[in-house]
């Protein structure tokens, strides 16, 4: 009798347990009055220099923002800011062009723009705000002593290299820089070169700097305001054939944030215009060389140029 | 600059944000500990007569325990309403922890000899009454021993949760992989290293503070103290 | 998600990530048993065994140390690769091996070793013919266990460049890609799986054996 008391109540006991387990995982968050504004970036030094721009200016005027910085790349941030769990992210034109629009490459930053502000407003009801300059391009590089050595200068020297040495050169990057379509099939196709399948190691964000120094390949893929190039003495090569399309950064945010919020538009169009090509590269030495946080990086510039106090 | 010297500077140059991951690193694993011991205890102690039964559950905590916990953390995140969550997270951490503590459950409620049984049996006392008031206080040391291992198991595989959106101080070494700094890995790897030996010997001192109670009330039902 | 593109993936890229991933663990298991258990069987030996509780002690809280710490450390020491992968995964498949070899020998019934002694056995015969038999087991187990870690530590193995199936993981993490996660944790989950159930038949095998 009390034996089968006793199976029952710790079968109850089992069963709360399982359904506050349930309701903690169906649990998300809750806006309440005004919504919170969710800033995402991906997870590198000039996105999240970038983002805590943002979030510190946004918090200084009073806002309530969540912290989402380095979410993760765009394939992540893309479906978390259409499901609304993101509202505002600094995305950069060429990468919405062609990998979200599936549209060919852009050179000029104005009608790169134009094009990725239409159609994100038609398509996703998403924002753009104001570009700014700088251009942080996808690049390739080498070990400046080995691209002296080689004689290669544009990336046109390098698929002639590759052509009369095949098999020799070997590539080190990213996965997704793999899949994009500004990635490296779309450079192999325009310059008329294949690094051959042997030739690519995928390498974690971030190895492909670490592993053309010590030697382990001999391109890379890079960001083109990356402090690691001057530091690490290697070079890029020059895109010659103008492939790699534009990237300008801009926020983008959610229109029904905009609508609670129509002022942050101008607040943060003070701050994109402050930031043209060297001045984002020097905050990304700041960090890349200098190692200083990319938090104090944004709060300070913030500071020195009395956005915030 | 020495890497030595990096490695203090970076320290004590962003000692609040790493007290803030520290912190979200904690509160992660109380979060899953406490949900960890609320079910396996229960579980354990509703298949503690059933061997068959037994046997099936610790078979597939062991089962889950052989799985690379990133290959948990991809699948759970591919479930579509979980993805990128402290509820991933949290889950894999209390489906890792299934075995320690399941396992010494079991074993501990089994485990207590048989006259003090009968003894207790013979005073009167019912199945729960024994339950509560002789297996369980006898058990406890075992069962922390398994909540110990669980713990430190969470606090290493909490460190890999940074990659499914987590932020706690396995974001110090995330980011000195992918920034090339090797100031931060250092620091992140030594904290994390600290934190385990910490908790480590924390939850073992519980242990044996939970040892000598659980010898007390042995004696106190042995003279026939209760009732 | 498309579960065309998720055997496609499988296919293409399955075999040589398996055979990387396989490769990392079966070289580290190679180097750490090697390294362990002559350690181990040293550490029950005068003048070590005085500490043996100490030293017991010491291996089981290190083996809590987090794999991605011990992985990630490698880095700054030794580069980008294979290498360094290696050298991180041994150390930590070292740690269970060698625990286990210690308190398997430091748990044998002294009166099994009086008699042999008594037999007239030299220190060197009852360590191969008596102690290490009966400890075999246990041995066997605490490879099964580093076996399971080293799986799992090689998934991380791919943050530090060598490869293995912790990149279709990662990469489909990083491009919200849930063809490429499941490739990589189906496929991970499918190796350490039957792995642990090979060792865990060998070993009962060898427990009944040896009488553990």
């Amino acid at each position: 009798m009390s034996r089968s008391k006793n199976f029952k109540k710790w079968t109850v006991l089992l069963v709360i347990l399982l359904a506050a387990t349930a309701l903690f995982i169906g649990c998300g968050e809750d806006d309440g009055g005004e919504p919170t504004i969710t800033v995402a970036s991906k997870p590198w030094t000039e996105q999240m220099i970038l983002g805590n721009m943002l979030l510190d200016l946004l918090e200084h005027h009073g806002y309530p923002v969540q912290d989402r910085i380095g979410l993760g790349e765009s394939d992540v941030i893309r479906p978390a800011i259409y499901s609304d769990e993101v509202d505002i992210y600094w995305e950069y034109t060429g990468t919405t062009l062609t990998t979200f629009m599936h549209h060919e490459p852009v050179g000029d930053p104005d009608e790169a723009y134009q094009l990725v502000k239409d159609w994100d407003k038609e398509e996703n009801d998403l924002v753009w705000l104001e570009y700014s300059e700088a251009n942080n391009a996808y690049v390739l590089l080498m070990r400046e002593d080995d691209a002296n050595e080689k004689g290669i200068v544009t990336i046109s020297d390098l698929a002639a290299y590759i052509n009369d040495n095949p098999g020799e050169i070997d590539l080190g990057c990213n996965e997704v820089f793999y899949e994009r379509e500004d990635g490296v099939q779309g450079i192999e196709e325009t310059y008329g070169f294949e690094f051959g399948d042997d030739n690519i190691t995928f390498l974690a964000t971030g190895l492909y700097y670490d592993a053309l120094r010590q030697g382990s390949v001999d391109v890379a893929e890079g960001f083109g305001t990356d402090g690691r190039i001057p530091a690490f003495d290697l070079v890029i090569i020059d895109d010659d054939k103008e492939f790699f399309p534009v990237y300008n950064p801009a926020p983008v945010v959610r229109q029904e944030i905009l609508d609670a919020y129509p002022e942050i538009e101008e607040i943060i169009n003070e701050l994109t215009r402050l930031l043209d090509h060297e001045t984002l590269t020097l905050l990304n030495e700041e960090v890349d060389i200098h190692e200083i946080e990319p938090e104090d990086v944004a709060e300070t510039f913030l500071r020195e140029n009395g956005l915030i106090d | 600059m020495t890497e030595l010297r990096r490695v203090f500077n970076y320290f004590t140059n962003n000692l609040d944000r790493i007290s803030g991951y520290m912190l979200e690193h904690l509160i992660l694993i109380v979060i899953a500990i406490a949900l960890s011991i609320g079910l396996w205890v229960s579980l354990g102690i509703l298949v503690r007569s059933n061997k068959k039964a037994a046997d099936s559950v610790l078979g597939l905590g062991s089962l889950i325990m052989a799985i690379p916990s990133v290959a948990i953390y991809g699948i759970l995140v591919s479930i579509p309403g979980l993805g990128l969550s402290r509820q991933s997270a949290v889950i894999a951490l209390v489906l890792y922890s299934m075995l320690p503590i399941l396992r010494n459950v079991y074993v501990s409620l089994n485990e207590v000899d048989k006259s003090i049984l009968e003894a207790a049996k013979g005073m009167g006392m019912s199945d729960r009454q024994i339950l509560r008031k002789v297996q369980l206080p006898l058990a406890l040391p075992v069962i922390l021993a398994g909540v110990r291992v669980a713990t430190v198991m969470m606090v290493g595989i909490g460190t890999l949760a940074v990659y499914i959106g987590e932020r706690n101080l396995g974001v110090l070494i995330e980011q000195g992989l992918k920034r090339s700094r090797s100031d931060m890995i250092i620091v992140g790897a030594i904290l994390v290293t600290v934190f385990v030996v910490v908790i480590d010997f924390f939850i073992g001192w519980l242990e044996s503070a939970a040892v000598s109670e659980g010898i007390k009330s042995d004696e106190g039902s042995k003279a026939g103290g209760e009732n | 998600m498309g579960v065309e593109r998720l055997f496609v993936i499988i296919q293409e890229q399955g075999i040589s990530l398996i055979q990387r991933h396989l490769y990392l663990v079966f070289v580290s298991l190679f180097f750490a048993i090697i390294i362990a258990l002559p350690i181990g069987i040293l550490v029950t030996r005068p003048p070590f065994n005085r500490k043996i509780n100490q030293i017991l002690s010491f291996l089981n809280t290190a083996q809590g140390v987090p794999s991605l710490a011990v992985v990630a450390i490698f880095l700054p020491l030794m580069g980008v690769g294979v290498r360094p992968a290696i050298f991180a995964l041994s150390i930590y498949a070292l740690l269970p091996i060698a625990r286990n070899t210690v308190a398997a020998i430091k748990g044998l019934d002294p009166d099994v070793l009086e008699a042999a002694k008594g037999m007239g056995l030299s220190k060197k015969e009852v360590l191969l013919k008596v102690e290490l038999p009966l400890a075999t087991p246990i041995i066997v187990a605490g490879i099964q266990t580093a076996t399971i870690f080293t799986v799992g530590t090689a998934t991380i193995a791919h943050l530090i460049g060598a490869g293995g199936l912790g990149r279709l993981i990662f990469t489909g993490i990083a491009m919200n890609s849930p063809e490429f996660i499941l490739a990589g944790s189906l496929m991970a989950a499918a190796i350490a799986i039957t792995l642990d159930q090979l060792l865990g038949l060998f070993q009962r095998r060898v427990k009944r054996k040896f009488g553990g």
